[in-house]
């Protein structure tokens, strides 16, 4: 799709060594393996569920995002983009085999 | 006589208290590079006032050894947990994590130790700020729990509720 970053257009899951759960609408998230605690505020945890769920879809997403907050929406994609790139570097999610 | 002492000990002051800071940076040191042994659940007939016991006298050392340096439960615990697993007691790790109102990426915490779930020095108080389990690191024996965000300068007054008091450790 023009001007959707590739990162988006990927399929991603969480890394088997990690474990989540909400807390009073924040969600914390646990690499079990590197001992390292994440909280994600509401839009991050959105996105987590997203892909934590096998039926998500990003665009989607983005859509709901740039429609609720009113915020450009390439601004949108480069925010969700540095998201999954950070959250990759930090093992917690991959993309699907 | 006695400004002859007192000049002799202005003299060896600095010595002091570089012996002190180096020998609290070498006990530190060490207590961290301590070797966790694995968790193993192991069928065992241990009195529990006997395994509480020790963990008092353990922790009465440690006390003495690191005092304020910080993270004081988590040395505790896991110095502790590293005696006991080399006895061949099985205990578990607990790493309760909360975040801070209004503080972004900073957490508190408390770690504590337990044996078939039951505590050794917190009370079952610690369990209240930590209610939600995350998950377990079962070849470390390290369980982790998450509470509910907290204001940090609740959780540093001091109150006579035991919990609170326990939330200060970390």
């Amino acid at each position: 799709m023009p001007g959707i970053p590739e990162a988006l257009n990927c399929e991603y899951e969480p890394t088997t060594d990690v474990t989540w759960r909400d807390v009073d609408g924040e969600l914390v998230v646990l690499d079990l393996i590197e001992g390292k605690y994440y909280t994600f505020n509401l839009v991050g945890a959105k996105m987590w569920r997203a892909i934590a769920d096998d039926n998500y879809n990003l665009i989607l997403l983005v859509d709901e995002i740039v429609e609720k907050y009113k915020i450009e929406r390439q601004t949108v994609l480069d925010d969700i983009e540095n998201f999954l790139h950070k959250m990759i570097s930090a093992k917690l999610i991959k993309v699907k085999a | 006589m006695t400004l002859y002492a007192h000049k002799n000990f202005l003299f060896f002051l600095p010595l002091i208290c570089t012996y002190y800071f180096i020998k609290t940076f070498l006990i530190l040191k060490g207590l961290l590079s301590l070797h966790l042994p694995p968790y193993e659940k192991t069928a065992h007939n241990y009195d529990l006032q006997d395994i509480i016991q020790i963990n008092v006298k353990i922790e009465m050392i440690l006390n003495r050894l690191i005092m304020n340096s910080g993270h004081v439960c988590f040395y505790r615990s896991y110095v502790a947990t590293s005696i006991f697993r080399r006895l061949g007691v099985p205990v578990q790790i607990n790493i309760g994590l909360r975040g801070l109102e209004g503080m972004q990426n900073c957490a508190g915490g408390h770690a504590w130790i337990t044996l078939d779930k039951q505590f050794l020095r917190d009370e079952k108080e610690v369990t209240h700020l930590y209610p939600f389990e995350l998950g377990m690191d079962d070849s470390q024996g390290i369980n982790y729990l998450v509470g509910r965000k907290a204001n940090k300068h609740l959780l540093r007054v001091k109150q006579p509720n035991r919990s609170f008091l326990n939330a200060r450790d970390t």
